[in-house]
């Protein structure tokens, strides 16, 4: 297993895995680069899930590698790189999804007339998690697809992001009850006219 | 978005199934694959990119609500020791200049000497565009703190050698005792990155207290490195929520001392 693969993101790196990042501590750029080349699909799909869009994922994903290696001085345990890395990477993604915001704002999306569809058809379901995901704040899409995708615990929440864990759980309840919530709305065709995105 | 008046009543086992679809729908989700020019790029910017020794970067991963940040505090013997000491021999060394102890005069950069002024002095004039994140920590009535953020950018400019992707890392004091106006104390470090060099420094600024949250009067001095070793630029910066338009010299060495 390794911090790369994107099958089962909890398990801890391999050994070789800690050895290259006690080598990039240590200031070996070709280790780094190593590293950076095992995780980087991870860390792209985290920041897709999270900006729902491709270029700024890349943005983020390359930002917070690049900031990884020129602050991995601060790293004080290698066994921690990985929860390191993740918030090293929602900091950039929270900084690109800002950079956006007032570009998304202007534009808008208006939604599309919807005809009423079938509620129990997986393709629609699909689609309502889609909008519903996408119409949360990053700050709740964060903490969703950390528990969710990374599956990570309350605690490492809070941990890795810095926030006291009850304010992870509150913060994961509210985003969970935004998208039934949401899910609710798009299955009321009386809400589906005309919404701005 | 108010979720609060919005919040539908607690509802355990739809939320349960709701944690269910939204993880399906992630996994389904999620590339499998990063795009192809994504690795040689970040190697790339890797190759360019200087490390920040420990002691210049904050701790700003393991930073708390609440806590407080008393960094002196919280050294040990041995670095409060140290400090003491660098201390006592600035204030040694202060004070044999003030007493017309003996001193030697500084010999300039061999950079200086080595670079011919009329080929690399400019004036140069042009613009920052950043962005930070929004982590304070409130001090005291009307006060606040925001350290360690760390911001990116883009400084363009009409010299190409001060053209180029940017780093900061932002330290400020707010005081605010009234709504979104007051005064403001502010210290970035800075790293411009272009194919020819780089760029560092330190920008010291302030906020008059008439003037509203954002504003920015900054100054400071970056040092070359790669092609531009030996130069120094001096900008002076004036701008609001990290859109600044500055002006400034590039010369050869430093300041005078």
């Amino acid at each position: 297993m390794t911090l790369g693969d994107t099958n089962d993101v909890r398990q801890p790196g391999a050994r070789s895995e800690r050895g290259l990042v006690q080598a990039a501590m240590a200031g070996d750029a070709e280790a780094f680069s190593d590293l950076a080349s095992a995780v980087v699909a991870r860390l792209y799909a985290v920041a897709r899930l999270i900006l729902r869009d491709e270029a700024a994922a890349e943005d983020a994903t390359q930002d917070a590698l690049v900031v990884a290696w020129r602050d991995l001085s601060a790293l004080r345990d290698a066994d921690r790189f990985e929860a390191w890395l993740h918030r090293v990477l929602v900091h950039t993604c929270y900084r690109e999804a800002q950079r956006r915001r007032r570009r998304i704002e202007v534009e808008g999306q208006v939604r599309p007339i919807s005809e009423p569809r079938d509620p129990g058809d997986q393709s629609v379901i699909k689609d309502e998690i889609e909008r519903g995901f996408a119409r949360l704040s990053v700050e709740h899409r964060t903490v969703l697809v950390m528990h969710h995708y990374l599956g990570y615990t309350f605690p490492e929440i809070a941990e890795t992001l810095g926030i006291p864990v009850g304010t992870a759980k509150s913060r994961i309840h509210r985003a969970t009850v935004a998208m039934r919530a949401a899910l609710t709305a798009d299955n009321d065709p009386s809400k589906q006219r005309g919404q701005v995105a | 978005m108010n979720e609060r008046s919005t919040e539908p009543r607690p509802d355990p086992a739809r939320d349960q199934q709701t944690g269910r679809l939204l993880e399906e729908w992630l996994r389904d989700e999620a590339p499998s694959h990063e795009p192809p020019v994504l690795v040689p790029t970040v190697r790339a910017r890797i190759a360019f990119t200087r490390r920040r020794p420990a002691f210049l970067i904050r701790d700003w991963w393991r930073w708390r609500p609440g806590r407080t940040d008393r960094r002196f505090l919280r050294m040990n013997t041995v670095t409060q020791l140290a400090a003491v000491v660098v201390l006592a021999l600035s204030g040694f060394g202060l004070y044999m200049v003030a007493d017309g102890g003996p001193t030697t005069d500084p010999a300039p950069p061999a950079a200086v000497t080595a670079l011919d002024p009329e080929e690399v002095i400019a004036k140069v004039t042009g613009s920052l565009d950043g962005t930070v994140g929004t982590e304070s920590l409130e001090i005291g009535e009307y006060a606040f703190e925001h350290r360690g953020l760390q911001g990116t950018g883009i400084v363009t400019a009409d010299d190409p050698r001060l053209t180029g992707q940017t780093e900061i890392v932002f330290e400020w004091d707010d005081f605010l005792p009234q709504a979104g106006m007051g005064a403001a104390t502010k210290s970035f470090t800075i790293h411009i990155e272009n194919d020819g060099g780089a760029w560092d420094g330190l920008l010291l600024g302030v906020r008059y207290p008439d003037e509203v949250y954002g504003d920015s009067h900054t100054a400071g001095l970056l040092t070359g490195s790669g092609t531009y070793e030996g130069l120094s630029a001096y900008l002076m910066l004036e701008g609001k929520n990290h859109s600044y338009t500055f002006e400034g010299l590039i010369f050869p060495g430093g300041m005078p001392e």
